[in-house]
């Protein structure tokens, strides 16, 4: 029993270790002097940001959203919704140069899209900032959102606010008490050391409630995007959305006191020997309650995650591997 | 120590719970998420409560009936001069029925008089009788920097509310807003932006700006949209004048206008969406536009919670929150508008309640635009009742107006 804590012991050192390495912005925060440490931080990304973030707005539409310069070239990432629909756009600076942009891709079930400038008279090299990773964030990571709210105004700067990740997920989107609002939709989530790791996307009632696409979508999608294809779907309800992630299992009816009872599979699940009649207790250590609880579960995880599946076949405990796919990938 | 931040956390969540009648706060989150987040604001809470300590005792409770239902604290002070004079938002006690008491964490109970009113600033100014309190040091005139930590002090241990300055001091009050005075012709092509009509009395006109010209700078500044017209008109104020370089006719020619300040008031109103979205989540201020200086900042301020004093991390005074404004923003006066403010005359209370009922002005416009003969002298009931009425008939001309672009789409 000594032995076995031991090991347990080793291994949250390990995943502490992991997670401090990954996500500096993880640090507590236990004294004044860390407030101040982080004060620091925040003013300095926030001066170094308003420089690159910028409105969007669309005259064909009347519009009006935010983006983000991330490259010297003028390459902008914003959101799929503020530039649906448009194929040119305003770009607008916080000191209040104007210059035109060429919308290029979008993927609106990601809510994500590109914007080049483009302008005849004005070239780059434009401010900017670099892009970081939107996978590794959790709970409690600190971020400063910045955008546009309400739209642009000359009489002042884009509004710079600041937070936590309160929740990862569902797919490639997350929830921070950044509290947002129209306007910012498009505007940069920023991490401590002032790295791109979001896109302002929705809010729900709560102060709390405040959604943001992940960067690394624009990772997946890049070819695409840099191409100009707009693909995808606007989808409020994440259960909904075409690219979250699944196993490939039809559930039939619940088992009293947790588990669900595997109708059919394909896809993943298939590969990885989940067979009808199965009966799914655990989704990597968490107890399925029913068929609808599993689903919640999978929609916080991502596309290429894998999870490990803990059941019962023929009364007898099994468990499997199944690296999760997008929907509409699914065949 | 400990219990004031979880009281707060309990109140947060109550509130919330009163708001979020579809499910939880934040769909799909999970239990160890919410666990981890509310430890750490229970953590953060704790590192930066020696920073609000000083201000805890220049912190009061403004008690009075407001209602007719009656006394309940309605606001916060913020204790100045000799430690016998506190001021407070104007708007949330002009209502006041009978006696305004002012109650400190410690207990300790003052009656108070309304000395005086700043209204554009929506400041009231008690003189108290009974106790004694400790001022803010009102020395420290620097105003907190782009991203700097600000915490709004409570009467009790645990701040009201902690965020970052989000824009730095600006005036939100239309008549600081610089007046050319020309319509521009949103269709212009190419370079700079054509003249559709010059206002009569304008400083455009004044300075011979006519129909057809198309301007090229301002005050030295190159302009070829609406957009960097208005941003280059906002770095200017009512009563400087600009240099303005236009064409007309093919040649170029260089004109001086003085700007003038925006006297008429067009008030744009947000769409019903924005409208919604302002509300989503918190209660807002009655008076919540206006004022001739104010830190933005991200802060969480419920309405009754304004109107104390907010100090940065190494505990000093920077101002006085005055409003919770929308969803994202509350608004601070830096202590150097204060100080200025101090030095000035105030308006007398009832002078102040008949230039300026205190209603919620629909569509947000600012109070300053606000036409002054529409306010009528009235009795402390009437006005309650009639801000009821008024405010049930916001709400329902924001539903008809949602069910309007519900038509339109």
């Amino acid at each position: 029993m000594k032995q076995r804590r031991f090991f347990h012991g080793v291994a949250a050192c390990a995943v502490l270790f992991v997670l401090a390495a990954a996500a500096p912005a993880r640090e507590p925060v236990g004294s004044i002097e860390d407030v101040r440490k982080l004060e620091k931080q925040i003013a300095g990304v926030a001066e170094k940001a308003m420089k690159a973030t910028v409105a969007l707005i669309s005259e064909a539409t009347g519009a009006s959203g935010s983006g983000v310069v991330a490259s010297a070239d003028g390459l902008i990432l914003t959101a799929a919704h503020v530039i649906e629909g448009v194929e040119e756009v305003e770009v607008v600076f916080p000191d209040g140069k104007q210059v035109k942009g060429k919308v290029l891709g979008a993927n609106l079930s990601k809510d994500i899209g590109l914007v080049q400038i483009d302008d005849e008279k004005e070239k780059g090299p434009w401010p900017f900032m670099e892009r970081g990773e939107s996978k590794p964030l959790k709970a409690g990571d600190w971020v400063i959102a910045m955008g546009h709210s309400t739209g642009f105004d000359p009489a002042r700067t884009p509004p710079v606010r600041f937070g936590r990740v309160v929740s990862d997920g569902p797919g490639n989107f997350m929830t921070t008490d950044c509290t947002l609002i129209g306007g910012d939709s498009g505007g940069p989530l920023f991490d401590l050391e002032g790295k791109i790791v979001g896109i302002n996307s929705s809010i729900g009632e709560a102060l709390k409630n405040n959604n943001h696409a992940g960067v690394d979508g624009f990772k997946d999608d890049w070819d695409r995007l840099i191409a100009g294809e707009v693909w995808g779907e606007l989808q409020m309800n994440p259960l909904r959305n075409q690219e979250r992630p699944v196993m490939g299992i039809n559930f039939g009816p619940s088992v009293r006191g947790g588990g669900v009872v595997v109708s059919a599979v394909r896809g993943p699940a298939a590969k990885a020997g989940i067979r009808p009649g199965d009966v799914i207790l655990t989704l990597d250590g968490t107890v399925v309650r029913n068929g609808a609880n599993m689903q919640v579960l999978l929609a916080k995880r991502q596309a290429g995650d894998k999870v490990k599946v803990g059941g019962l076949r023929s009364g007898k405990a099994f468990e499997a591997e199944v690296e999760l796919k997008q929907m509409n990938e699914l065949r | 120590m400990k219990t004031g931040s979880f009281v707060l956390l309990l109140q947060a969540s109550l509130l919330a719970g009163a708001h979020a009648q579809r499910g939880p706060e934040v769909p799909l989150m999970r239990p160890e998420e919410a666990e981890a987040v509310q430890r750490q604001t229970i953590e953060f809470f704790d590192a930066i409560r020696p920073a609000s300590q000083r201000a805890v005792a220049s912190t009061v409770w403004i008690w009075t009936d407001t209602t007719g239902r009656g006394k309940k604290p309605v606001i916060y002070g913020t204790v100045i001069g000799d430690g016998t004079e506190v001021i407070t938002k104007w708007s949330e006690i002009a209502m006041a029925r009978g006696p305004i008491l002012v109650v400190g964490g410690d207990g300790k109970t003052a009656t108070a008089t309304v000395k005086g009113v700043y209204q554009d600033e929506d400041l009231a100014l008690l003189s108290l009788k009974g106790a004694r309190y400790r001022p803010v040091d009102l020395a420290h005139v620097e105003a907190p920097k782009l991203g700097s930590f600000v915490i709004a002090a409570s009467p009790d241990d645990t701040p009201a509310s902690v965020g970052v300055v989000a824009v730095e001091a600006r005036s939100l009050r239309e008549k600081d807003q610089a007046f050319l005075g020309v319509r521009l012709d949103p269709d212009h092509q190419g370079t700079g932006v054509r003249i559709l009509g010059v206002e009569e009395a304008s400083g455009a006109e004044e300075a011979g700006l006519a129909e057809g010209d198309v301007i090229l700078s301002v005050g030295g500044r190159e302009v070829n949209s609406l957009i960097e017209m208005r941003t280059a008109l906002s770095g200017f104020g009512p009563g400087q004048r600009v240099a303005i370089r236009y064409q007309r006719d093919g040649a170029q020619a260089e004109a001086e206008a003085e700007l003038k300040e925006k006297t008429e008031s067009f008030p744009q109103f947000p769409n019903a969406r924005l409208r919604q979205m302002e509300r989503m989540g918190t209660s807002l201020s009655l008076v919540r536009d206006g004022f001739p200086s104010v830190i933005q900042t991200d802060m969480q301020l419920e309405r009754d919670h304004c109107g104390g004093p907010v100090v940065d991390l190494d505990g000093r005074f920077v101002g006085v929150s005055i409003a919770r404004a929308d969803r994202t923003r509350s608004f601070i006066i830096p202590t150097a508008a204060i100080v200025k403010l101090l030095e000035t005359e105030p308006v007398a209370p009832e002078l102040a309640v008949r230039q300026r009922v205190v209603l919620p002005p629909p569509g947000g416009a600012p109070p300053g635009a606000m036409p002054r003969q529409r306010s009528v002298p009235v009795q402390p009931g009437q006005a309650e009742a009639l801000r009821r009425h008024l405010e049930d008939m916001e709400r329902l001309m924001e539903r008809m107006r949602r069910e309007m672009e519900g038509i339109g789409e």
